[in-house]
């Protein structure tokens, strides 16, 4: 099963490495990892896509968390969450099954973006799943390239840490 | 007052208390050095390999608590730096290294001497930098210190471009305090989880302390012995908590693990609650983890939440710092109804040591036998720091050594890494300078950084080595002989003549083939002011019991096959 970790970060060089080091060191997997901005423009975003089972998912968190540059590790699986994956298709066409691909991407919210001589790219946004079935549907047309962004996600009720800037964390005691 | 980046990291350096840094110059650090001379707090150890000066730094770290520094260039400097980073990391202990690097208008572009030393150490680091303006060495400096001390210990590597440490800046040291490094250390354990643990304590009949390397680290050893009197619990030890416990105590079970005393790993098969402190179940302590302790509950009291649960899945987990939480239990714990335990681990011990045999046994040996030696050491310096390598020499000084306080004990158990010892006791004397301090190691751990006998000679320093030479890389051959059906390769060593080269480095050299030469020469060491290496002619077919097959049931320890029953099982 497919988890969705989101850790947040310092926006500084070098953190995409320290964080993907620690994923192939310990010997977890990176299904997609997205790196973004946030509204703090001192933090980015990551959202980690893993096949880690439940403990797994706790050590990597408490890895990541070893990490000076990461603010905090969240784990969207146990919680209810929205997820959106973009995804560009290239599919063999013509003029024969134009409008049955046209109407193919009308079901799934997908966008026409250039029609070529033998072919046509696709976009669509939307759940992973839901891009995995439009996949399929496509699949008889034959496919010829696909591009995917990798997920982002967030929880549905406001996660508290990852919008937080830095100096607002909770103190932590030292010894 | 503007500064070069050169001069701000010196007074950074004297405002953190550092008294002395272990180093090596070279191009990119060149104006590092050129600031050295302009100031004349720090003293500056000039090691012979970048290597040595990170195991100096280190030894230094551990025998004082304090962070060991060492400075190094750029490229080979920097990477000579990693065996000794990896030591440390392992093994929890706080450094700051800090290396020079090529100007940052050629970084990237294999420059000469140029090599991505924060790509290669990110994962033997707790954090690294690569600084590149001045303003910018100041915060990280400050910012490393805090951070290789705070939570669990580690090293941290500071690099710093030529011309950041060229140009000029304002040292600003309050606007450089650091804060980042409070994020990830935990809360103080609630009340709670200390009542909690304290009830399963309550419950138990059968506990045991396994009192790892975090009981020095958070200074909890005398939080130890008081939790232990207190609660009448027996202390089992790792190897770098051994010198956590007093040995002579009546609740001092002893040196668990793979060559750990019978009765200590049969009684962490028969306990009934584990009180895991600062250690972290490494292979070599759990055999088979999934037969680790099989009856036992488990509490971890561990300040890295990473390494709960990592190896052995636990009941309780006190994520907090070891002596806070210790001194925090001390007032609610009764004495735990353990005097049978007591009593039944007494009786599992008694028939292996049998009078006047003490533990552990020495088998009859052709020549001098290695545990002789020790024994002999141990009995003449009871109160040396003692520095050990990694091998044969280092699980029988395990074995054999009494130590009765912190900070006596250093060696390199997480990473084993050959060659530390006598660098690291460098630093360790350097620390604690009234200290006796012993290099123990053996023939082939001492060849590997033996060019460091002339930096112990150049800072005029009395520490005495004793090289345990039985003309073999034992441990190898140990595991050839047992796992490999004897089958040796590459373990017949050759070493140079000790006393020649002891004088040739301008140290006494002493040799000893037996037991009444052998005492004698350690006498005489301890005489002499000058630094005295004695090379141990010892029995070359020695080995290590007991022994627990890597992998297999503590209770599964091969003992030494010549020995009568109840070794032979």
């Amino acid at each position: 099963m497919f988890r969705i970790l989101i850790v947040t970060v310092d926006n500084e060089p070098g953190v995409l490495d320290r964080v993907s080091s620690t994923f192939r060191r310990r010997g977890f997997n990176i299904h997609s990892l997205t790196v973004s901005p946030t509204l703090n423009p001192a933090i980015s975003r990551m959202t980690v896509v893993t096949d880690l089972k439940a403990n797994s998912s706790r050590s990597a968190k408490a890895f990541l968390e070893r990490l000076l540059n990461v603010h905090s590790v969240t784990d969207l699986t146990e919680m209810p969450s929205l997820v959106r994956d973009v995804a560009m298709v290239r599919v063999t066409a013509t003029p024969e099954n134009h409008p049955a691909l046209f109407q193919l991407a009308q079901i799934f919210h997908a966008e026409v973006l250039d029609v070529s001589p033998g072919s046509l790219v696709v976009s669509v946004c939307a759940s992973p799943e839901r891009i995995d079935a439009f996949m399929e549907a496509l699949r008889p047309y034959g496919l010829l390239e696909l591009g995917r962004s990798g997920a982002v996600a967030m929880p549905r009720a406001m996660l508290e840490t990852a919008t937080l800037p830095a100096e607002d964390l909770p103190e932590a005691v030292s010894f | 007052m503007e500064q070069t980046g050169a001069q701000i990291l010196w007074e950074c350096l004297q405002r953190e208390g550092v008294e002395v840094v272990f180093g090596y110059p070279g191009g990119a650090i060149l104006p590092v050095y050129d600031a050295l001379e302009q100031q004349s707090s720090v003293r500056h150890v000039l090691a012979r390999h970048e290597q040595g000066a990170a195991h100096m730094a280190d030894g230094y770290a551990r025998a004082s608590g304090r962070v060991g520094v060492v400075l190094a260039t750029s490229g080979p400097g920097a990477t000579n730096l990693v065996t000794g980073l990896a030591t440390a990391m392992m093994d929890s202990v706080p450094l700051v290294a800090i290396t020079g690097q090529v100007p940052s208008g050629v970084l990237g572009s294999d420059a000469f001497q140029e090599v991505d030393v924060t790509g290669i150490t990110l994962p033997i680091t707790k954090h690294n930098y690569l600084v590149q303006r001045p303003e910018e060495i100041a915060p990280a400096l400050r910012e490393a210190f805090a951070l290789a001390l705070s939570g669990r210990p580690g090293p941290v590597l500071v690099d710093i471009t030529k011309d950041a440490q060229l140009a000029k800046a304002t040292l600003d040291w309050e606007a450089a305090a650091p804060t980042r490094h409070l994020r990830h250390l935990p809360p103080e354990v609630p009340d709670g989880q200390l009542e909690e643990a304290l009830a399963m304590l309550g419950a138990s009949r059968r506990p045991l302390i396994l009192a790892g390397h975090g009981v020095s680290l958070s200074g909890a050893a005398p939080a130890l012995k008081a939790f232990a009197e207190r609660a009448r619990v027996p202390v089992a030890c790792t190897l770098l908590g051994l010198d956590s416990f007093p040995a002579g105590h009546p609740l001092f079970l002893g040196f668990m693990g793979m060559h750990g005393s019978p009765w200590t790993n049969l009684a962490i098969q028969d306990a009934d609650l584990i009180l895991a402190f600062g250690m972290r179940f490494d292979d070599r302590v759990t055999g088979d983890p999934r037969t680790f302790a099989p009856h036992a509950k488990k509490i971890h009291v561990e300040i890295d939440r990473a390494e709960v649960g990592k190896i052995i899945a636990v009941d309780l987990a006190l994520q907090g710092d070891l002596r806070n939480v210790l001194e925090r239990m001390q007032p609610g714990l009764e004495p735990t109804r353990s005097e049978d335990w007591l009593e039944a681990l007494e009786r599992m011990k008694a028939p292996f040591v049998r009078d006047p045999q003490p533990w552990p046994p020495a088998p009859s040996a052709a020549g001098m036998g290695p545990i002789e030696v020790l024994r002999i050491l141990a009995d003449q310096c009871p109160e040396a720091v003692w520095v050990t390598d990694v091998g044969q020499h280092q699980m029988w000084q395990a074995q054999v050594m009494r130590h009765s306080r912190p900070h006596t004990l250093i060696t390199s158990g997480g990473l084993g890494t050959m060659g530390f010892a006598l660098p690291a006791a460098i630093g360790a004397k350097l620390a604690c300078p009234d200290a006796e301090v012993w290099v123990v190691a053996g023939d082939g751990g001492i060849q590997m950084n033996s060019q460091e006998l002339m930096t112990l000679t150049q800072e005029g320093l009395k520490i005495n080595i004793a090289v345990v030479n039985n003309s073999s890389l034992g441990m190898v051959r140990q595991w050839q002989t047992l796992f490999y059906q004897d089958r040796r390769s590459a373990v017949d060593i050759l070493s140079p003549d000790f006393v020649l080269l002891a004088q040739a480095y301008g140290l006494e050299g002493r040799r000893a083939r037996t037991g009444a030469e052998a005492l004698a020469a350690v006498q005489e060491a301890r005489s002499s002011p000058r630094a005295t290496l004695i090379e141990f002619v010892v029995d070359t077919e020695a080995a290590v019991y007991p022994i627990i097959p890597p992998g297999a049931k503590l209770e599964d320890m091969l003992h030494e096959p010549s020995l009568p029953s109840p070794f032979s099982r």
